[in-house]
């Protein structure tokens, strides 16, 4: 019971919290194993993706500018071993470095790296392997640059056969569409003269290059911040382009390439169905002119690139051996349906009734009814159904102010403010339940008149009366719930959630309205309540360091400071009115500090908080630090401040 | 440091361009670059002329406004 209320907390929370995103979209990684057992000796594939931020972009293993590629550093178990990275195939971005034009090579969007696990014969089939590790890459946008860091761990089980996992089939097929293609039919041959190298590429039969080409320097020779040409077809029939020796860009760092004997690199073109990429190395003789005949010598070895190579026909598919897969980038998200979050809203409802303040009413309601319907049973039940319905119209009553209320103000209500004041209620209530202040006791009597009526209209206003009569605790319940259907778009799913809880809270008297008999069997009121109600309370100061974490993001540092004051101040204020706000105190007392210190407080502090419920302060505009930075800004003729600092 | 008057207004005038390097999070990019200017531990404080060729002001570990002013009026100095 405990935890199905705490998820409805936490529910409401994030979807409050989902609502509103908080700072800017990041960018996610994911890791996916291509099995979930390998036969020793085999080998499968680990793909890692980024998922990039708006505008952001990561490295190719040569980022055309100063940068750094994604990497892994692996924690393997023995009898594992794990090939290098290799990357799918990169676009040239035109982007800003440091407030110069520039090319880089890299990625944005989605982009899927793979790597190649190698298991050897000594793995003892039937254990279980952990595979852990981080991986780790650089972004960008034009401005900035962060690292990024994603730590993964998932187990493989030796097995007799290996076994892929069907549901990432298609997603490794795809994957592996990006990465460099098989080039061992393809030969390549460079020339030099007066900074062009002149690349002659031998293609194999029934492949045709299509535009766009572009050839990725990965050995930087070739000078990435130069456009690069169409080719064309010699007499030969091959493909010929020119390209740019790389002599240097000072203005965005980067170093002339060191000259090699041969010209490395990805050569994308498209094949006609989309883009495909061949890793070249083209010899590229020192004597400069190069006859043509050579073919033989000239003709260079290719990287052979990684084929799919998983053996064919082992399509056995075990669902118990899913690997699992640790992925702190929140695949979690969209687990919460609709429905599975209205049945926690109808537990919230439900749990109502057990708070001490509603409680010991429920039997005498229920008694109630018993008394004036006699033995009548189908009379008890429609008192109880009486009941239920007033319940709930006092809920649709409820919704319908409150929607409209969200109409009207809503859009004014800026997040930082939705998001203090959700976090003052959950406060709020969270001191309410400790039994520090309580209010609304006056409408206990007043309730009382009404539901003193006799008959089915009777039950029909003490249904009306249940909840509001008992604001001490519902008042906080409803709290959440309000927030709950707040956070939701649609009108008719916010309608949804007051019909919900409203039947939380009147199903077991209708339940018990049906079966009188079940009356003997509810547990006695008692000092267990008052523990529940404590217990619960530690739940809603959970949900308040969950919003305030969100909260903190939102409003900076300097004003979160000023608003935890600012809730102690409330804090105080509460007290000082559950202390000397209630009728048994002298009139003064009452009226001085129960109330006018009580209040100034309280409202004191809401005026605290609301006045630093914005954006932080617009501060000094620092710069974020990337490798090569300083080499990179010094030329700009600028005094430059570098702080290397830390938070500890 | 960075809420201090006249610094504030002397960043401003001279133009500086502000570069933090946050390690809070230990980034080997970050470890590995600072030994550049002499030292072993954070913080460190480096302030550089606008003349590229001009050699850097690596600030003392603890310093003060005064110190600070000091540095970017040298700094402004070697600029021109």
């Amino acid at each position: 019971m405990h935890r199905a209320l705490f998820f409805f907390f936490i529910l409401s929370t994030q979807t409050v919290l989902g609502q509103f995103s908080l700072g800017e979209k990041e960018t996610t990684a994911k890791v996916t194993p291509e099995y979930s057992a390998v036969e020793p000796g085999d080998s499968f594939k680990v793909a890692f993706t980024l998922n990039h931020a708006e505008h952001f972009h990561s490295y190719f293993k040569n980022a055309g500018v100063v940068g750094s590629p994604p990497s892994v550093t692996w924690e393997l178990p023995d009898g594992l071993r794990a090939g290098k990275l290799l990357f799918p195939q990169p676009a040239a971005i035109r982007t800003m470095v440091g407030g110069v034009d520039a090319t880089l090579y890299g990625y944005d969007g989605e982009a899927t790296f793979v790597v190649k696990i190698e298991a050897s014969e000594d793995l003892k089939v039937g254990s279980e392997y952990e595979i852990k590790g981080s991986f780790d890459w650089q972004e960008c946008d034009d401005k900035s640059c962060l690292m990024g860091s994603h730590d993964f761990s998932f187990k493989v089980i030796a097995r007799e056969e290996s076994l892929p996992i069907k549901a990432n089939e298609n997603f490794f097929e795809v994957a592996s569409t990006a990465l460099p293609q098989d080039g061992s039919a393809w030969g390549a041959l460079a020339t030099e003269k007066e900074g062009k190298i002149s690349l002659e590429i031998i293609f194999p039969e029934g492949i045709e290059i299509g535009e766009p080409v572009y050839f990725f320097s990965t050995d930087q020779q070739i000078d990435s911040q130069a456009p690069q040409e169409e080719g064309t077809l010699n007499k030969e029939g091959h493909y010929v382009m020119t390209l740019q020796r790389n002599q240097g860009t000072k203005g965005l760092a980067i170093d002339a390439g060191e000259v090699g004997e041969s010209i490395k690199g990805l050569f994308t073109f498209s094949d006609g169905f989309g883009s495909s990429s061949i890793e070249i190395s083209a010899l590229l003789p020192s004597g400069a002119t190069s006859g043509s005949g050579t073919t033989g010598e000239a003709l260079s070895a290719f990287v052979p690139a990684t084929a799919a190579d998983r053996k064919a026909g082992l399509e056995v598919y075990d669902v118990n051996v899913l690997p699992e897969v640790v992925d702190p980038g929140g695949s979690k998200e969209k687990e919460v349906t609709f429905f599975s979050s209205l049945w926690l809203v109808f537990l919230g409802g439900l749990i109502l009734n057990l708070m001490p303040c509603v409680f010991p009413v429920l039997g005498l309601k229920i008694m109630g009814f018993v008394a004036q319907a006699g033995e009548d049973e189908k009379k008890i039940k429609i008192h109880g159904m009486v009941f239920g319905l007033g319940l709930l119209i006092t809920m649709w009553i409820l919704a319908a102010v409150i929607i409209s209320l969200k109409l009207n103000w809503g859009e004014q209500l800026s997040e930082p403010v939705f998001l203090g004041t959700m976090i003052i209620v959950f406060f709020l209530m969270g001191l309410n339940l400790f039994g520090l202040f309580e209010f609304g006791s006056k409408m206990t009597s007043v309730g009382g008149e009404l539901q003193s009526k006799k008959g089915y209209s009777g039950s029909f206003f003490s249904g009306v009366l249940t909840t509001l009569v008992a604001t001490p605790c519902s008042g906080p319940f409803l709290g959440a719930v309000m927030a709950f259907a707040l956070s939701q778009e649609n009108r008719s799913i916010q309608f949804a959630v007051f019909t919900v809880f409203g039947l939380g809270i009147a199903s077991p008297y209708v339940i018990l309205s049906l079966f009188p008999a079940l009356i003997k069997k509810l547990p006695r009121p008692g000092a267990w309540m008052e523990t529940f109600k404590q217990v619960m309370a530690f739940f809603v100061f959970a949900t308040v360091v969950f919003f305030m974490k969100g909260y903190l993001k939102i409003v900076g540092e300097d004003h979160f400071n000023i608003f935890l004051f600012a809730l102690c101040l409330i804090g105080l204020g509460v007290y000082l009115y559950g202390r000397y706000g209630t009728p048994t105190m002298a009139k003064t007392k009452r009226l001085v500090t129960g109330y006018g210190l009580a209040g100034l407080m309280t409202f004191g502090g809401l005026a605290w908080a609301y006045s630093t419920a914005k954006p932080p302060k617009q501060g000094l505009a620092w710069h974020e630090w990337y490798p090569g930075i300083m080499e990179i800004s010094r030329p700009k003729g600028r005094i430059i401040w570098l702080d290397y600092t830390a938070d500890w | 440091m960075f809420s201090n008057k006249e610094i504030l207004a002397k960043l401003k005038e001279l133009n500086v361009l502000l570069i933090k390097a946050d390690n809070t999070k230990r980034l080997q990019t970050i470890s590995d670059d600072f030994p550049r200017y002499g030292r072993v531990a954070l913080p460190v404080n480096v302030i550089a002329p606008a003349d590229p060729n001009a050699p850097v002001i690596v600030m003392p570990e603890v310093f003060g406004p005064e110190e600070a002013l000091k540095a970017l009026e040298e700094a402004a100095k070697a600029s021109r």
